[in-house]
């Protein structure tokens, strides 16, 4: 195939995977659409509502997202989203989405790809890895509908296990760490659970554990210990490049009286009417209204995850809670 | 099976121009199919379900209790286009395209004299910069005339003029009246010259769509055209039709597999 770097504007990288130990790359037509929707997939799903997205699907090696980054490297990143799962971070990308002059890439899968290609790839360098994330975010964080100034992206949870080599490709850009009662967060996954808090869906050595360890778990305890493992990733690496901890009970709040000041994003009275009508609707559900759901999840919660929480959870929620307040106070 | 006809019924183009100024412009509602138009595409039922005016969906098949509408009892030439309807009339509809709009092609379905319910089509105000194309060709449809659309078969509307085409379109029964009517109709389009790209004489070739795959990446004119067309079947037809023109041939099929291939392979990214 003689498909150059010049033929792909217009198109988007939706999928990195290797093929006899070489990393490809997947491509799909987007043309102007905005990522409007809650998570990248649900754009890449809805692009592929067009027969032509769906059938032609040029691959190429992964190099093609440098040339591509040379020739039209797209908006630096201004922040980054880190979260615990299951806490408010879908409602702030809506609401920052929701304004026309940002770009907000919600945990794409070719992003989680780099991160974690070691583990499908032991040959893979760090340094691959730093130079890939920077390409991939370069490639997905075009304007495409036209004037779109900023970009900001919202991780998977567990990606920020990966913080310094993400730090090391993006040594300046703030960051926010999302989280949330313990109790409401291990109940909202016991009911439906995400990648991470099923044994085996994410690699257990992500987490420092190990796998016939985490087979031999209860699943209550198997969830609070990787939320765990994400609570303690971010607190750790606020005391070395401090980012802003937000808990769920600020929001929507926190979105204009801390997250968009801290990102550097100025709002005029119109995006604060559209943060506030965001705001009114659930992120993950657009046909339901937000609003805390504190209490039920608060009385859904039985004996056992509530010891469970107590146990793995609680200590370390305690110190984002100090965290977050000494750096408020200062 | 036949594409399009003119019938040997005509109206009264100015008395059906004169209704049109009795509707005001907040009565127009947006047509429901967004997918398929850019511009304006709005409409006024004059007759619907419970003879509601903004009830623009005419759902074929159904036999539900369409009735006059409000609008309709206003409008003197239209309710004597439809009297002169000797057949059972289902839904009746004002549908305007606005001046640059267009409706991207498609098809509609159950639509045809074969399926026993038609969709005919009286031009109200139009122009020669309205291009109507049925199946390929063009049909050209002037104020007063009552025309049959088969539209089960792919059609595109593109109004390159300044000012709003509206027609008149009527869904109806098809009975012995209306089949005599068609019978006597003077001016015939023959069947279909483009037809759907049959796969009786094309060979199978994957490695053929592979190469007309790697062309389009390349040829952005030819990727323009195809990214026009939203419906599936009009989608894989093209394809086939495109790799023909560029000496490549492969059948529906192997277009077809091809789309599931790449949906698959979505879909089990994680796996």
């Amino acid at each position: 195939m003689s498909i150059n770097a010049h033929h792909l504007s217009g198109w988007i990288p939706i999928r990195i995977y290797f093929k006899e130990r070489r990393p490809l790359v997947d491509w799909c037509w987007i043309g102007t659409r905005r990522f409007s929707e809650p998570f990248f997939d649900h754009t890449i799903d809805a692009c592929q509502r067009l027969p032509f997205s769906n059938l032609f699907r040029p691959q190429t090696p992964i190099e093609m997202l440098r040339e591509r980054h040379e020739i039209q490297p797209g908006l630096e990143p201004e922040g980054f989203i880190f979260h615990m799962s299951r806490c408010g971070s879908t409602l702030v990308s809506q609401m920052l989405a929701a304004l026309p002059k940002n770009v907000v890439i919600s945990e794409a899968g070719p992003i989680d790809s780099v991160l974690r290609a070691k583990f499908r790839e032991p040959s893979v360098t760090d340094e691959e890895r730093t130079d890939w994330l920077r390409w991939i975010v370069s490639a997905l964080g075009q304007p495409r509908a036209g004037d779109e100034k900023h970009l900001f992206i919202k991780f998977d949870s567990w990606s920020v296990m990966d913080f310094l080599l993400i730090r090391r490709a993006y040594p300046a850009v703030p960051w926010v760490f999302l989280y949330r009662n313990p109790v409401e967060v291990l109940v909202s996954q016991l009911e439906h659970r995400g990648a991470h808090m099923v044994p085996g869906g994410i690699e257990p050595e992500h987490f420092g554990m190990k796998l016939d360890e985490v087979f031999q778990m209860a699943p209550e305890e198997y969830c609070a210990r990787v939320l765990a493992r994400i609570c303690e990733a971010a607190l750790q690496h606020h005391e070395s490049s401090a980012g802003m901890m937000i808990n769920y009970d600020q929001l929507p709040e926190a979105v204009w009286t801390g997250v968009a000041d801290f990102f550097g994003l100025e709002v005029s009275d119109a995006d604060m009417e559209t943060f506030r009508l965001v705001a009114k609707v659930d992120a993950k559900n657009p046909g339901l209204g937000f609003e805390s759901d504190s209490r039920p999840k608060q009385n859904k919660a039985n004996e056992t995850v509530r010891v469970t929480a107590a146990r793995w959870l609680a200590p370390v929620y305690e110190q984002l809670e100090t965290a977050r307040l000494s750096s408020s106070e200062a | 099976m036949l594409s399009c006809l003119k019938l040997p019924l005509t109206f009264d183009p100015q008395g059906l121009k004169a209704d049109l100024d009795k509707i005001s412009s907040d009565e127009w509602v947006r047509h429901f199919n967004d997918r398929y138009y850019e511009g304006e595409w709005s409409g006024v039922a004059l007759r619907a379900v419970d003879g509601v005016s903004t009830q623009l969906y005419s759902d074929p098949g159904k036999d539900e209790a369409f009735t006059d509408t409000p609008v309709l009892g206003r409008c003197p030439s239209l309710q004597r286009a439809l009297a002169a309807l000797e057949c059972p009339v289902k839904s009746a509809r004002l549908l305007k395209l606005g001046a640059g709009a267009r409706i991207i092609e498609h098809r509609d379905y159950n639509l045809s004299l074969d399926d026993g319910e038609v969709r005919l089509h009286v031009a109200i105000t139009t122009s020669p910069l309205v291009d109507f194309y049925l199946n390929g060709e063009r049909v050209v449809m002037n104020p007063g005339e009552c025309w049959y659309i088969n539209a089960n078969l792919p059609h595109k509307v593109e109004n390159r003029s300044d000012t709003d085409r509206v027609h008149l379109v009527i869904d109806c029964k098809v009975d012995d009246w209306l089949r005599s009517v068609a019978a006597s109709a003077s001016e015939q389009i023959e069947p279909p010259r483009v037809s759907l790209a049959s796969d009786k004489d094309r060979p199978s070739s994957p490695e053929a769509l592979d190469r007309f795959c790697n062309l389009v990446f390349e040829d952005f004119a030819l990727q323009g055209r195809l990214r026009q067309v939203i419906d599936r079947e009009l989608f894989v037809d093209l394809v086939v039709r495109l790799g023909e023109e560029h000496a490549l041939t492969f059948n529906a099929k192997d277009v077809d597999e091809a789309l599931r291939a790449n949906r698959r392979a979505w879909l089990e990214r994680w796996l």
